[in-house]
């Protein structure tokens, strides 16, 4: 073998070397494609690496129609040479109907801005695929990331309108002042009985049950018609005729002013059997305000 | 050529470098969570079959750490579960879970039906909000979620307070909801829309309605005025009931309105001067009978607006469930309206 040969030999050897080493370490970079596979990576290696590759070479890892030109870390890093000193970090990620949205953090001397982007999967790959367009100025690279999450893009919320919940609304009318629909606490009371007195054939025990029973109810008049800090006391007379089955209830007495609740103990009061014919009864009612209850 | 094959093996090991060879945090916990470790507890929790959503927050709270939020599917349920990640020598793992009785608690809420749980209801309807405030895709839901996973306390609020999937103090907790109002109302802004304050209760059917009340207080005076309740349907996935909304009205104006009383011992209906009165109370309601008491006092006045559930201030949360589940079946179109008692501590 002349020398020549020797030379072209070893030459092809490091050309097949060479080429071998380029093809290992294509497949090394192919290999640690899959490995880095989360939106992290995906975003720390543009930022940090990719960011000012040429338009054309960027294009691929951004969605279809966005422009890379504008991508907001482009223009908030002061070109190609500030790659190698800024101070490149992802500082929140999120995962949101399926994209990555991501916070980074980019510092410079002149300064440290915060912006907010989202990735896609897109044919297999992550994908740019929208961007904040408003970067926020940071004080330092140290300041913490809020623990509160921030408001979405509108892009990626629409639950908030797509599975809106829907209650039901019942019209409340409130003459009193008594406002739970407000958001103000509604007055309670306690009411009390004082021992009635009947007329005719018919003994007060026959009515203590029946009117303790509509206890609850007349509170429930008072909590949605009163708001007086005061209590009161209404008299009431239950009378049953020969004629009817029903209950006549006529109102006798009352210190509260307020019709509709006065009409709502009246309509209470009706669901009281009086249980003999020619029997007359007058119930009188205290109602005071619980401690603590009182309305404004 | 030895230059040539130099080169070659810098650029190759530069390139090496930049391709992502060091684990990123959140490559860390997307390994953790399906590996050994500390999340093996956790998908334990579902013997059916859990399943992670996805990772809702990860956010840097120093250079070497990072706090998480992974929202997984539970029982059908949205369900988060919190941690610390931690790097050590250029590795990051997970540092620490939230205490066990937290996430615990969470599925309890959810799955269990011999512990602390939600009640259960056969008219609720399909939601896909759970614990998190957000949905399946993780997307903020149109409610914030106010839930209790822990034992009511003989005074203040409960054990386990979360809003939106996030530990409150009984204190302040009021503020967290606000947050959270604030939160939906600028992504409605976003999209020019106007949000709607609601509320979903995701309570035990064990808490009095005494602490569900004093909870519907507080959101009132944050503003929310539309509440619901998350309970579980006959299939355990989630579910939601209206608990209705009082709308002021002015007299005359408005159609009439039913108004129920229960009781421990009766339900008494009334309207206008027609009444009913049910024995049994909440202990035992009947739907059969509830719907002809209500077919009897509608009986002079057949279009209502509607039915007021006066508040009721004794019973569990599973009672009244109960109620409104009879409520519901007498009486599938009836809007009803629970209103909320007074708070005993303002």
């Amino acid at each position: 073998m002349t020398p020549r040969h020797t030379r072209l030999a070893a030459s092809t050897v490091a050309v097949a070397v060479a080429f071998a080493l380029a093809l290992a370490c294509e497949r090394t970079e192919e290999a640690a494609e899959p490995a880095a596979d989360d939106v992290e990576s995906v975003a720390l290696a543009l930022l940090r690496t990719h960011l000012f590759d040429s338009i054309d070479a960027l294009r691929p890892r951004f969605a279809d129609g966005l422009d890379p030109g504008v991508f907001p870390p482009r223009l908030l890093l002061d070109g190609p040479s500030a790659l190698a000193t800024a101070r490149i970090q992802i500082v929140r990620v999120r995962m949101l109907d399926g994209r990555g949205l991501v916070t980074a953090r980019l510092g410079e001397a002149s300064g440290v801005s915060e912006t907010d982007f989202w990735l896609e999967r897109r044919e297999g790959l992550w994908r740019v695929s929208g961007f904040d367009s408003t970067p926020r100025a940071v004080s330092s690279d140290d300041v913490p990331v809020p623990e509160v999450l921030p408001v979405p893009p509108a892009a990626l919320a629409a639950a908030a309108f797509r599975d809106r919940l829907q209650g039901a609304q019942v019209p409340v009318v409130r003459t009193g002042g008594t406002d739970a629909t407000s958001g103000r606490p509604a007055s309670a009371a306690e009411v009390t009985f004082r021992r009635p007195t009947v007329s005719g054939a018919c003994r007060p025990s026959d009515f203590q049950g029946a009117l303790e029973g509509r206890r609850g109810p007349l509170a429930a008049c008072w909590a949605r018609h009163v708001r007086s800090p005061r209590g009161g006391r209404v008299t009431w007379r239950l009378t049953r005729t020969p004629d009817r089955e029903a209950t006549d209830v006529a109102l006798v007495e009352t210190t509260v002013l307020d019709a509709p609740f006065v009409d709502c103990t009246l309509a209470t009061l009706a669901a009281v059997r009086v249980p003999v014919v020619n029997c007359s009864v007058e119930a009188a009612a205290v109602f005071s305000p619980r401690a603590g209850q009182a309305a404004e | 050529m030895v230059c040539g094959l130099a080169f070659l093996l810098g650029a190759c090991a530069s390139g090496g470098a930049d391709g992502g060879a060091v684990e990123t945090p959140l490559a860390a916990l997307e390994r953790a969570l399906t590996g050994p470790g500390p999340f093996e507890p956790v998908r334990a929790l579902d013997p059916t079959g859990m399943k992670w959503l996805g990772v809702a927050d990860l956010r840097a709270t120093g250079p070497d750490t990072r706090a998480f939020v992974v929202d997984a599917l539970v029982f059908d349920w949205p369900v988060p579960v919190r941690g610390r990640l931690r790097q050590t020598d250029g590795v990051w793992a997970v540092e620490s879970l939230e205490p066990a009785a937290t996430w615990r608690g969470r599925a309890r809420l959810v799955g269990d039906p011999e512990g602390v749980h939600l009640p259960e209801a056969r008219s609720a309807r399909p939601t896909s909000i759970g614990l998190t405030g957000r949905d399946t895709a993780l997307r903020p839901s149109s409610a914030v979620v106010v839930a209790v996973w822990g034992e009511a306390q003989p005074e203040g609020l409960p054990m386990g307070l979360e809003v939106d999937g996030t530990p409150a103090e009984p204190a302040t907790w009021t503020t967290a909801l606000a947050s959270a109002r604030a939160l939906r109302e600028a992504v409605a802004s976003e999209r020019h829309a106007t949000a709607t304050a609601q509320v979903a209760f995701a309570v035990p059917t064990t808490l009095p309605m005494s602490m569900l009340d004093r909870l519907r207080q507080g959101a009132l005076e944050a503003g929310f005025e539309d509440h619901f309740l998350l309970v579980r349907r006959p299939n355990g996935g989630p579910g939601v009931l209206s608990l209705g909304r009082g709308v002021p009205a002015l007299a005359g104006q408005a159609l009439p309105v039913i108004d129920l009383t229960a009781s421990d011992r009766a339900l008494e209906l009334a309207l206008g001067a027609r009444t009913a009165q049910l024995p049994g109370g909440t202990e035992r309601v009947d739907a059969a009978q509830l719907g002809g008491a209500l077919e009897a006092v509608r009986i002079d006045t057949p279009t209502v607006a509607g039915l007021h559930l006066a508040p009721i201030d004794s019973g569990t949360v599973g009672r009244m469930v109960l109620l409104l589940d009879a409520l519901r079946a007498a009486a599938p179109e009836l809007p009803v309206w629970v209103e909320p008692a007074a708070a005993r501590n303002p």
